[in-house]
């Protein structure tokens, strides 16, 4: 259990380890020769924990990439599909299956859910008439470490299915892997859940897991609570545009399970560059969490010390001294400079975007109605927006935050507004408002007050009893906008660092409310307040504290300055941005805590409104 | 027999559950279970008069049944005499191993009615054998497997007859069969046990459920722990076996499997759309089916919106555009005009199928304009067919390409502005835009010319000087024409600001002559390029003395 762990994070290399011994006897059960058919969803994870050359270790012979518009498919006598369980996806392996009987090709048939089975896909199967000639397997890959810190499901559907459709099919997926987690780190002695979801996973963990009442020492665990949040407790936070280093990367570039690829814009090369972006790599370790007015000056700084490295090669005496730097220093030297300059290519097309958009204009509207002041400006501004046919997720965003820091628009500019929207970018979008309306993100006043779908009805039924609206009245009891203009974003003593000093997200301030108050106990004035209610669960029994020094396998009493109750597993339900993963690791550093951040997919504004958005029309 | 072996092979590898099962005849069958119950419901009754209130005591309960449920790799093995084996039970006296080997073998037989699997070839019956060893010795189910073939067929069946002629050993033999029917019921036909075992992902069968109560406590009990695939299942298999109107009203009491029920059919019909695209064959009229269904439901529970934003879906999804014009007109007249609470998506959708009314001819005519070789197209081609653009788009175009055009014109862009009832601010700025890229500045007069009194002409524009500017500047309108209405915004101060954005030399120094500001000016004309228009008033203005600069 007690793994070496990087500066006290619980080491979750066992957990690729793990699930990379589980997808190599999968592949071991189809003995011999095979292609392997890969849901394009899949492909990264995959990457992050089994190489091409294992798979070809395994017989793997080719890798295809799956296409549900192809009739059939060539390849060698056996194959495996290895794919989200969808019903679609079912149907075309099944036309590949029967388009190879029509031609009496005989082949094995493999197929492997990820991350289980469901009942709809065999039926699908079933249906086809292909059952008797697929061995189906479940391959239960769920959470992908992506930093020492991190921790994704890689589940980005789960917004839409379970907010948007009330669909509970991923619950299940959330629950399972906080089970396997816990099998692993011991089993968790506080449970917080903020929202529906989070409860429900909650319940279905106990299911599964059958908690043995007796005595456990929790103390030997590593983990020693567990906040699950549900992302409609706070739709605000993810909407707000990111400031910090990694968050605009992500918001420019879009970071894909880690990695990110810079084109030749960046790198000012012909090919483009592709980067694992995790504490490994030590420049970006340094800048990623910064607000970004403070990340150029660093990274000039750093290539002048650089450069200055560089340098002593001028200096270098002997010819020995020379070997020396050449075969030490130079290679080393050689690959942080080339990190840099993709690190500094990359803030100048950040700063080159963002200067000519009218960024500065886009984000003072952003701030006044995180305020709730001078709406008439805002929504002027929003309408100029529309009238100039600017980039329709932006624009929506700003009618989000309109919405959902009012309790809903006023049914006149929400008319207005969604009338010139369609008009503007297509009646199609007809259906977006439509979803947001469901989901509660952009909904009229008048409705949202009569009936609403089930999720609003706390919120509205809280408008109701106080005039100011429920983000408004969050804010003010979490004081989540900080009074005084000047916060230094250099060295930040405050969340709201991560937005300019603007605003402190919502759902990292009541993560610290939660461990500061050890539960919900005195926050019924701001948990009355959150859709879905609160719920906590304690495990571990009030005489046995972790103040006893805990010594791990070897003997020693390496985690006394560990104590498990300051590690934290925060699960972001629906996704979380960047920002909130930044601001908890600020947090933390500044109570003392170590945040795990597990979350079903990392969002960011615009992956949240594209899932839940109609396409436009080719 | 083998034959049928090696066919059931490929399920029972779907199962996963079998390693030993060489010799299976597998009956997934409806009947077999009915039979089995029938059998245990009769020798339920049959023991009924030997009652015995002592449940406890018996050490056949030691036997850890739930373990051999959920170890589920074995319960595929271990074979169960079939319904017809138990009557001819009844010769020799080797009455010790019967009772554990019937109550054990009862609980498996149970097992198999719900995993869906029974079997009685001959073969098999030596594998019962180490059962009962097994239940004996209290061993590790595991090591069943090991032990096979240690005993004859002959010598298991005369053992039932001799059971049934002593009477105590019946006694006893009655009791481990009442206890093992009542934990079986319990244990296998538990709807909790059903649920637990979907979630683990167990092999399971829910047609053991015949009764609506069971069924429903099945489908009570997914809901209670939250696993969507659990809840789908059940939802499905009851809008099998019971009638709709039954099953729409269960449905409709628990908002948690409608909303299961429509997700499976929203998914559902993505896959019938899929099929149809790749197939374009019968199925359209299955897709039709499914999708009228979600319809119908969403109808049921009155989620009218929900449900007329699905047709709006379907609508919009039509391939060609006449078929989408078509659509949308049918779904504006079946699901929106009539619903007041639409009323404001009834005149969205109505907007949507006007303009691609608009579209289509226009598209028509200046495509085949285009190929004829019509110089305002040459001049500016177009990029993309206008078709299926939003109605903003459609303006610009037709301002750009039909600003002239009388109103009683498709293409007129009044025509567009008065059908859709645009705001004049909407109008004005996307006419703008267009006349000041085509570099027609009289037309931008015109544009924001408004009649006074007495056939006296002013200069307004509804979205502001400034906003004027910044469409002008961005078109990249020349310094002449920008600088002509920078001097038309209010407020020096605001002029002074925009003119500086844009770099309008001429228009900052004359607001800062106006504002009498005499270093700002100078500071502003060191800056300036030698020679330039700007730099030249700068100078005049320092060098007049008719000045009055601010002190």
């Amino acid at each position: 259990m007690a793994a070496p762990s990087v500066k006290g994070f619980p080491d979750f290399q066992r957990l690729k380890i793990l699930a990379k011994d589980e997808f190599t006897s999968l592949l071991d059960q189809m003995p011999g020769r095979k292609d392997l058919v890969i849901d394009g969803e899949l492909m990264k994870p995959l990457d992050r924990i089994a190489s091409v050359s294992l798979l070809k270790q395994r017989g793997v012979d080719k890798i295809f990439k799956f296409d549900s518009s192809l009739k059939s498919m060539h390849g060698c006598e056996q194959r495996i599909y290895l794919v989200r369980p969808r019903m679609t996806t079912m149907k075309a392996i099944a036309d590949h299956i029967n388009s190879d009987r029509n031609i009496n090709f005989k082949r094995k048939y493999s197929i492997i859910f990820v991350p289980r089975k469901l009942h709809t896909c065999l039926s699908v199967l079933e249906y086809e008439g292909v059952m008797g000639c697929v061995t189906v397997s479940e391959f239960q890959l769920d959470f992908v470490p992506l930093d020492k810190d991190v921790l994704s499901l890689e589940l980005p559907e789960f917004l839409k299915s379970f907010y948007l459709e009330n669909d509970q099919t991923w619950i299940h997926t959330v629950a399972k892997s906080l089970v396997r987690l816990q099998a692993l780190s011991g089993e968790i002695g506080h449970v917080y859940c903020i929202g529906r979801g989070a409860k429900m996973v909650n319940d279905l963990m106990n299911f599964l897991m059958k908690r043995n009442s007796s005595e456990q020492d929790f103390s030997r665990h590593e983990i020693g609570s567990l906040i699950l949040i549900d992302r409609d407790v706070d739709y605000v936070t993810p909407l707000c545009s990111q400031l910090t280093y990694e968050g605009l990367l992500d918001e420019t570039f879009g970071i894909k399970c880690g990695t990110i690829e810079f084109g030749p814009e960046v790198t000012g090369k012909q090919q483009s560059a592709k980067l694992l972006l995790n504490s490994d790599d030590a420049i970006f370790e340094d800048v990623r969490n910064r607000h970004f007015s403070n990340v150029l000056g660093y990274l000039s700084s750093k290539a002048k010390s650089l450069q200055q490295d560089f340098d002593k090669r001028h200096g270098l005496k002997s010819v020995g001294d020379m070997k020396d730097f050449v075969a030490n220093e130079l290679r080393r030297l050689k690959e942080q400079k080339s990190v840099l300059a993709n690190h500094i290519g990359a803030c100048e097309q950040i700063l080159g975007k963002k200067t000519k958009g009218g960024f500065e204009d886009y984000l003072q509207t952003e701030h006044s109605l995180l305020e709730g002041s001078g709406l008439r400006d805002n929504v002027n501004f929003i309408e100029e927006l529309l009238f100039k046919q600017d980039n329709m997720l932006k624009t929506l965003k700003l009618i989000c935050l309109l919405s959902l820091t009012q309790n809903g628009i006023s049914p006149q500019t929400y008319k207005s507004l969604k009338t010139q929207y369609l008009q503007s970018h297509g009646f199609e979008q007809l259906v977006t408002f439509s979803n947001l309306k469901s989901l509660g993100i952009v909904t009229d006043q008048e409705t949202g007050s009569q009936a609403g779908t089930p999720l609003n009805k706390v919120a509205s039924g809280m408008a109701a009893m106080t005039r100011r609206s429920t983000f408004q009245s969050l804010c003010k009891k979490l004081s989540l906008i900080p009074k005084s203009d000047d916060i230094d974003l250099k060295n930040p003593t405050d969340m709201s660092y991560v937005f300019s000093g603007a605003y402190t997200p919502l759902s990292c301030k009541l993560v610290e409310q939660v461990l500061t108050r050890g539960g919900f106990t005195g926050m019924e004035e701001i948990t009355k307040y959150l859709p879905g209610g609160v719920h906590s669960e304690n495990h571990v029994k009030a005489s046995k504290d972790h103040s006893t020094p805990v010594k791990d396998k070897s003997g020693k009493s390496a985690r006394q300055d560990r104590p498990v109750s300051k590690v934290v597993l925060v699960y972001f339900l629906g996704g979380c941005t960047y920002s909130e993963i930044t601001a908890l690791r600020f947090l933390g550093k500044l109570k003392g805590y170590i945040f795990v951040i597990t979350t079903t997919a990392i969002i960011n504004s615009s992956t949240m409104l594209e899932s839940v958005m109609e396409k436009p029309p080719i | 027999m083998s034959s049928l072996r090696r066919e059931s092979q490929d399920e029972e590898e779907y199962w996963m559950k079998s390693r030993v099962n060489k010799s299976k005849f597998n009956l997934f069958d409806d009947n077999v279970t009915v039979e089995n119950a029938e059998e245990l419901a009769k020798s339920k009754k049959l023991l009924t008069q030997f009652e015995d209130d002592d449940v406890d005591t018996v050490n056949w309960d030691d036997t850890p049944v739930s373990s051999v449920t959920e170890s589920s790799a074995i319960s595929g093995h271990v074979v169960p005499p079939s319904a017809s084996s138990l009557p001819k039970s009844a010769s020799r006296p080797e009455s010790r191993n019967v009772p554990p080997y019937m109550t054990h073998s009862r609980s498996q037989s149970e097992s198999f009615g719900v995993t869906g699997r029974v079997s009685f070839t001959p073969s098999s019956l030596e594998s019962v054998t180490p059962t009962v060893q097994y239940s004996k010795s209290q061993e590790k189910l595991h090591s069943l497997t090991s032990s096979s073939s240690a005993r004859s067929l002959e010598d298991e069946i005369p053992s039932f007859i001799s059971t049934s002629s002593g009477s105590k050993n019946l006694e006893e033999e009655i009791q481990y069969l009442k206890r093992a029917l009542k934990k079986a019921r319990e244990l296998k036909f538990s709807p909790e046990d059903t649920i637990r075992k979907m979630i683990l992902g167990e092999p399971y069968s829910l047609e053991v459920f015949r009764s609506k109560e069971e069924k429903l406590q099945l489908l009570d009990k997914a809901i209670q722990v939250h696993d969507g695939n659990a809840i789908t299942a059940v939802i499905l298999f009851l809008r099998q076996t019971i009638k709709p109107s039954l099953f729409n009203l269960e449905l409709q009491r628990r908002p948690v499997a409608i909303n299961h029920y429509l997700s499976y059919l929203r998914a559902h019909y993505d896959f019938k759309e899929l099929d149809m695209s790749l197939n374009h064959n019968l199925s359209y009229l299955k897709a039709h089916y499914d999708f009228k269904e979600l319809g119908d439901v969403l109808g049921m529970l009155n989620r009218t919106e929900e449900a007329a934003i699905l047709k709006y879906k379907q609508a919009i999804s039509a391939p060609d555009v006449r078929g989408k014009m078509n659509a949308l007109r049918g779904c504006l007249k079946a699901h929106f005009i009539h619903e007041p609470d639409l009323a404001h998506e009834a005149n969205l959708v109505e907007q949507h199928a006007a303009l691609l009314e608009r579209q289509w001819p226009i598209e028509d005519t200046d495509s085949k304009s285009e190929a004829q070789g019509n110089p305002l197209f040459r001049q500016f081609p177009r990029k993309v067919s206008i078709l299926n653009m939003p109605l903003i788009t459609t303006l610009y175009y037709c301002c750009f390409y039909h600003g002239r055009d009388a109103e009683n014109l498709l293409t007129s862009p009044f025509a567009i502005k008065k059908q859709h009832q645009l705001s004049d601010k909407q109008y004005v700025w996307t006419a703008l835009s267009a006349r000041s890229r085509l570099k027609q500045w009289t037309g931008i007069e015109e544009l924001l010319t408004a009649k006074g009194w007495f056939g006296s002409t002013k200069k307004v524009s509804v979205i502001g000087f400034d906003k004027v500017c910044e469409i002008l500047h961005r078109t990249s309108a020349p310094e002449e024409i920008l600088s002509k209405y920078l001097r038309m915004i209010d407020g020096s101060e605001r002029r002074l600001n925009i003119a500086r954005k844009y770099k309008c030399h001429e228009v900052v120094v004359e607001t800062l002559v106006y504002l009498r500001d005499r270093h700002e000016l100078q500071v502003y004309a060191s800056k300036l390029p030698p020679g330039s228009l700007g730099l030249r008033n700068a100078q005049d203005a320092l060098r007049s003395s008719t000045i009055k600069w601010k002190t």
